[in-house]
């Protein structure tokens, strides 16, 4: 009975582990998709998130300024013949997080399944 | 514990990923084709009217300022142009494939050869291969006048019918490729065109073998004309449509 106790108990204290060992920052309804879509697509204007999100500016510019003090995304100005455009670029930095964060998450649903 | 609106949503986030592709995918079709319908539109225009130009502007001018540039666009556009816009696009485009834990990607291969054969159809199998097998096949349609090799009147007729029904073919089978890409997709922009170019094409046909009239320069210039101004329309209408359907998509109105 102990040791089945014990064994339970070790079970929670991995998947508690697991899930805190989890990236918090991009456990958000909003961040999450933004890498996604960078993570497929490498590079994104911000007016085509802002229209794909569905967001306001200032709201999105708060979560892309979370992003980029993680080092997981840059923003890069690009100039077009009438008006520059803001870039969203993810760094590898970004690539190899959201790679992590995706592979837990993963193990996660399995130990729940 | 997180808020119900805090979760994220997974399957809408995939989704998200998908409508960006479809945009993608529109946009770069629309642009290609407004790229595509503007050059074949610009070097059928100065084809038709070069006597004209000539008329009002210094002929060397216009031979090397034009003509030869014109050239130099035939000679190396036949292949090249059509083959850089394809494979622009090919790498601009690609698809998310989710399966299981693994996320690939995939590109548009079909897009590419849709848009090289919409491209190679529309102006350079009309115009130069067809008439080419037309002569071989009916010898009888050159006639001689004064040492200047002239088409009779109906074969005349019958390049622009050519021409017509072979864009038209073209729009079909971009429609047929493209539906195969992404099967959500309906495009109607391809698929209008390309059935009132085979219709219009049957009209004139009809035209050409019935009791063929004079054809004068000016007949043969307006014959030539409506065929342009109708293939503009069919690219240009068709790339601006795929444009607004591309922010639909971005959206998520579509």
């Amino acid at each position: 009975m102990t040791f089945n106790g014990q064994e339970k108990r070790k079970k929670i204290s991995d998947k508690t582990d697991l899930i805190l060992s989890i990236n918090n920052l991009l456990i958000s309804p909003v961040r999450f998709p933004i890498m996604l879509i960078l993570f497929t697509h490498k590079k994104i204007r911000f007016s085509e998130l802002q229209t794909l999100l569905n967001l306001s500016a200032g709201n999105l510019d708060h979560h892309l300024r979370k992003l980029e003090g993680a080092a997981y995304i840059v923003k890069k100005r690009v100039l077009f013949p009438k008006r520059s455009q803001t870039m969203i670029i993810i760094t590898e930095l970004g690539r190899n997080s959201f790679k992590e964060f995706s592979h837990k998450l993963s193990n996660i649903l399995n130990k729940v399944e | 514990m997180g808020n119900v609106s805090e979760r994220i949503d997974y399957t809408k986030a995939f989704k998200l990923v998908e409508q960006y592709e479809e945009y993608r995918l529109r946009k770069s079709w629309g642009i290609m084709m407004l790229i595509v319908g503007i050059s074949i539109t610009y070097i059928r225009l100065i084809w038709i009217f070069y006597d004209w130009l000539a008329y009002f502007i210094d002929e060397s001018f216009l031979i090397w300022y034009v003509f030869v540039p014109i050239s130099y666009l035939l000679m190396f556009g036949t292949i090249i142009f059509p083959l850089t816009l394809a494979i622009i696009t090919y790498f601009s485009t690609k698809r998310t494939i989710i399966e299981g834990n693994m996320i690939s990607s995939k590109r548009y291969i079909l897009y590419g050869i849709a848009l090289f054969l919409l491209y190679f159809n529309s102006y350079w199998l009309p115009r130069i291969l067809l008439p080419l097998i037309w002569v071989l096949f009916f010898p009888q349609s050159i006639v001689t006048e004064d040492n200047t090799i002239v088409f009779d009147v109906s074969s005349l007729i019958q390049t622009e019918a050519n021409s017509m029904l072979w864009k038209g073919l073209s729009f079909l089978i971009s429609y047929l490729l493209l539906s195969r890409i992404v099967k959500r997709i309906k495009f109607k922009e391809l698929l209008v065109p390309g059935v009132i170019l085979i219709l219009l094409s049957g009209i004139l046909i009809i035209l050409g073998s019935s009791t063929a009239p004079p054809l004068t320069d000016t007949l043969e210039r307006q014959i030539s004309s409506v065929n342009t101004i109708i293939m503009a329309i069919s690219f240009l209408g068709s790339g601006f449509y795929s444009i607004k359907k591309a922010y639909k998509s971005l959206e998520g109105r579509d």
